[in-house]
């Protein structure tokens, strides 16, 4: 090898190396700080802390992005406050498309770690969300988890090798961790809506009127855990089953009898509002999940009566 | 495991490290180790199969040569195949083995009273006995009879292990539907045999080495495990490229140049990159495209228009593109690491100008092989017009049937066949003019459109499918449908662009080139590579195409 030629290569890896660097400090200072997501996940442990200091009963409401654009908070506190009598403050603990593996570590990061906890906890689920399904590694590695997690997520979370290797590599790596935005957010540049694109491309090749193919057993560790945290815990909790688009076959879901044993067992109250009363098929979005506005207020009423009618016992 | 997961790369770490610190000989019998281990992986039972076809094909080799087989060979590669019949082939629980060993516990169910269990064992090592009867006579006789008695043993074998799990299913079917057709009433089951990974690759790799030794191309080896390496050397054993032993064979029974001090490793690192970059982007980004048109059918979806069609049968030639010319750079990137250079197996295969000079830039290893042991072999182009036109079709038929047990395998062949025949008649004709940049580029358009005719043949589950496809091309085609803009778009990002991006470097023949350019070229291109691997790998990796083969 000639020396012009060990030059170039060696300029070529340092040029590589401050490239790689440059990426990784414009990542960590303004990628993942401008990230409303991340900044969401970053200010649980206050959202926490001001909920527990709130006045009255301090309702939790923990669940992915159906809960956040489902629930109006201010109409949730006066409706329940009615029912049971006394005031109530509640905050919603939400993050997009997230489930009950990455709830775990949202509870622990708004209230367990800082010795924190509210009055009362409510989780809203649908379809899998509590079964063991993929893991959120960004989210995980970036914003939710310590080390001292590390044992737990390798037993629940991250199981597999090739997981576990990208787990620490978005541990480390920040622009590993902000793959997922980047690719989102490129993907919405080009094609105007992504999310609705893949959703057209999805129902493509899934036949809502054949018979599914029989999946997989789920399987419910993560739930597991979860149940076990809240036990030791002592925590107050409820679990909602969310309602979808009525009539829809595509919206329609089925809770896993599975899945509700393991929160008899833990006596752990379950409400289903899939077939609520005053729920209509107008309230919804497009993807037969998400509520319009003029949704919120419904189903926000919908669940204070629901939990506000709920046997003694179960939350108070 | 496969070059898309990270525990590949772990356990290829181990081995690299452990390497280059061995003699020839130990890297030799270490890198044999591994490839049964990573072919393993995927099922331990097709191991007996691999070892079969490599005692096979070894002892063909010695045979047609006339070299005679000292009895500790022999010995060794007795022991070989019917080890690997009674570990892998007998379908034991390992676990019991153990128990028996360990606990001498004669009471386990594999006690030899369950003889079900040892019958392809019994089997194997009949056929060994066989051999030895049967080899002892033909060294003894006329050596003509004894060089032809051993190509058509090697070569008989390998097509019998290939036709039966291959494709014996495939013709009991044919036959039921046919006396179905006829009225007639036939009582046949299929076996729904496991098809063993890489099948069609290492069968003809080893096939062509006894056929090679018999046409006196090359030497026959005396080293099983040399042998061994040149059949199942990881890096290429699923999806090839297709090896021929004079070229292999040298690299492993030669010593080797350390790659760690030549421009080896950084070609290496280079290819590899180009690989994960074509098979995690390109290809696994064009794939949900390519399989919204190519689904099965259901009432309940929603009616595909001709444009969007059109547009999914670019991206799966895309996707095969990246899938299958991804999965050979990785494998020449990963040869290269450990002192090994495998041939380059697709050069810019979509600028060809004429069929044929699609199939000199696709799948190089295989078409040349059928071109040198079916093609050359029928008469070629030696016995006039008609039966050039003759050979070429039949070639291509069986390049066809060696893709998948299928009538639309076959036809797909049959169609590469008749476009290389018409383009002969074409080009005979005429005298090839020299192409101007639009006459170039107006003929690369058409063998383009012409080779993705052919994809939907080939993508399609049945001739059934690809037919209605085509009709709804013909018949419903909109430009303004919904998906065909942002088809359009992913399909010009993911699949064309990267493929412009080849031009500079030929594809694969000039990446020395991008080895010497100045930092300022080669930094952004592999920062290109790299970031797109980061950012866009397709979050469900589908299995690389040609692993079905």
């Amino acid at each position: 090898m000639s020396s012009s030629t060990s030059n170039s290569k060696r300029t070529t890896w340092l040029a590589l190396a401050i490239a790689l660097l440059g990426l990784e400090l414009f990542t960590r200072s303004l990628l993942l700080p401008s990230s409303k997501e991340f900044q969401k996940l970053a200010e649980l442990p206050s959202l926490g802390a001001r909920l527990t200091a709130s006045p009255g009963l301090r309702v939790a409401l923990l669940g992915n992005s159906v809960t956040e654009r489902g629930v109006d908070e201010a109409l949730f506190n006066q409706e329940l406050g009615r029912l049971w009598n006394q005031p109530v403050s509640s905050a919603v603990i939400a993050a997009n498309a997230s489930e009950v593996k990455t709830w775990y570590y949202m509870l622990e990061a708004s209230f367990y770690r800082q010795e924190l906890a509210p009055d009362v906890l409510v989780v809203t689920f649908f379809e899998d969300n509590l079964a063991d399904g993929e893991v959120q590694l960004d989210r995980l590695a970036h914003r939710l988890t310590t080390l001292n997690d590390w044992p737990s997520l390798f037993r629940v979370d991250v199981t597999g090798f090739d997981e576990r290797v990208q787990f620490v590599l978005a541990s480390v790596w920040a622009t590993q961790a902000a793959a997922r935005r980047v690719h989102d957010r490129t993907m919405n540049m080009l094609l105007a809506d992504y999310p609705a694109f893949a959703t057209a491309l999805y129902w493509l090749t899934h036949d809502p009127q054949s018979p599914h193919p029989p999946k997989p057993q789920p399987t419910y560790r993560a739930l597991e855990r979860f149940i076990a945290r809240l036990k030791q815990r002592g925590q107050r909790t409820v679990f909602v089953a969310y309602p979808t688009r009525p009539g829809d076959p595509r919206a329609a879901y089925a809770v896993d009898p599975k899945a509700l044993e393991l929160l008899s067992a833990a006596d752990i109250c379950v409400v289903d509002l899939r077939d609520a009363p005053g729920i209509t098929p107008d309230l919804y979005n497009a993807d037969g999940a998400h509520l319009l506005t003029s949704g919120k207020s419904i189903y926000t009423r919908l669940l204070a009566m629901a939990l506000g009618q709920l046997p003694a016992g179960c939350v108070r | 495991m496969n070059y898309t997961a990270l525990s590949f790369w772990a356990l290829f770490l181990g081995v690299y490290l452990v390497y280059w610190r061995l003699g020839h000989k130990a890297q030799n019998s270490w890198l044999l180790l591994a490839s049964y281990v990573f072919y393993g992986s995927w099922d331990p039972r097709f191991l007996f199969l691999i070892v079969l076809s490599t005692a096979v094909d070894f002892l063909g080799g010695l045979g047609v040569a006339g070299v005679t087989v000292d009895r500790a060979l022999g010995r060794r590669v007795a022991i070989a195949v019917i080890a690997s019949s009674l570990v892998f082939g007998s379908g034991l629980p390992w676990q019991e083995w153990w128990k028996v060993i360990w606990d001498g516990n004669t009471q386990a169910p594999f006690a030899p009273i369950r003889t079900a269990n040892f019958q392809v064992p019994m089997a194997t090592t009949a056929a060994v006995l066989a051999y030895w009867w049967g080899a002892k006579a033909l060294y003894r006789g006329p050596s003509e009879t004894r060089r032809k008695a051993f190509l058509t043993f090697s070569v008989g074998a390998n097509l019998a292990i290939l036709g039966y799990f291959k494709y014996a299913d495939f013709f009991v079917t044919s036959l039921l539907d046919l006396s179905r057709v006829c009225g007639v009433q036939l009582n046949l089951t299929t076996l729904n045999l496991v098809l063993p990974l890489g099948i069609s690759f290492y069968t003809f790799q080893a096939m062509s080495y006894t056929v090679d030794v018999y046409r006196g191309h090359v030497e026959p080896t005396r080293s099983f495990r040399d042998f061994a390496l040149f059949v199942c050397f990881f890096p290429h054993l699923i999806a090839g490229p297709i090896m021929r032993a004079h070229t292999l064979l040298p690299q492993i029974t030669g010593p080797r140049a350390d790659a760690r001090r030549t421009d080896q490793m950084a070609e290496g690192c280079v290819l590899v990159l180009i690989g994960l970059f074509k098979k995690l982007v390109m290809a696994d980004t064009m794939a949900p495209l390519a399989n919204a048109v190519f689904r099965n059918p259901g009432a309940g979806l929603p009616p595909l228009d001709g444009a969007v069609i059109v547009l999914g049968v670019y991206a799966f030639a895309l996707q095969i593109y990246g899938d299958f010319s991804g999965y050979s750079a990785i494998a020449r990137g990963i040869s290269k690491w450990l002192g090994f250079e495998l041939s380059v197996n697709f050069h810019l295969p979509y600028l060809a100008t004429t069929p044929g000079e699609f199939w000199r830039r696709w799948h190089i290893s295989l078409s040349s092989w059928l071109r040198d042991y079916v093609y050359i072999p029928l008469g070629g182009n030696r016995l006039g017009r008609a039966k050039e036109y003759r050979n070429l079709f039949v070639t291509m038929l069986l390049g066809g049937l060696w893709h998948g047990a299928s009538w639309h395998f076959v036809v797909w062949g049959a169609f590469h066949g008749l476009l290389l025949a018409v383009f002969r008649i074409a080009r005979a004709r005429t005298l090839a003019p020299a192409l101007n940049p639009v006459r170039w580029l107006l003929r690369v358009t058409l063998v383009f459109h012409l080779t993705c005719l052919g994809w939907l043949l080939f993508r399609a589950d049945s001739l059934q499918m690809a037919w209605q496809l085509l009709v709804t091309v013909f018949t419903h085609f909109d430009l303004g449908a919904p998906l065909v803009r942002p088809f359009v778009t992913l399909i010009l990002v993911f699949g064309f662009l990267p493929c412009v991006l080849e031009l500079p470097f030929r594809g694969e023949m000039r990446l020395d080139g991008l080895g010497r350019s100045p930092w300022w070229v080669q930094t952004p291109v592999y920062l290109y590579l790299g970031l797109m691997i980061v950012f866009f790998h397709a979050r469900q990796s589908s299995e690389f195409i040609y692993f079905q083969f």
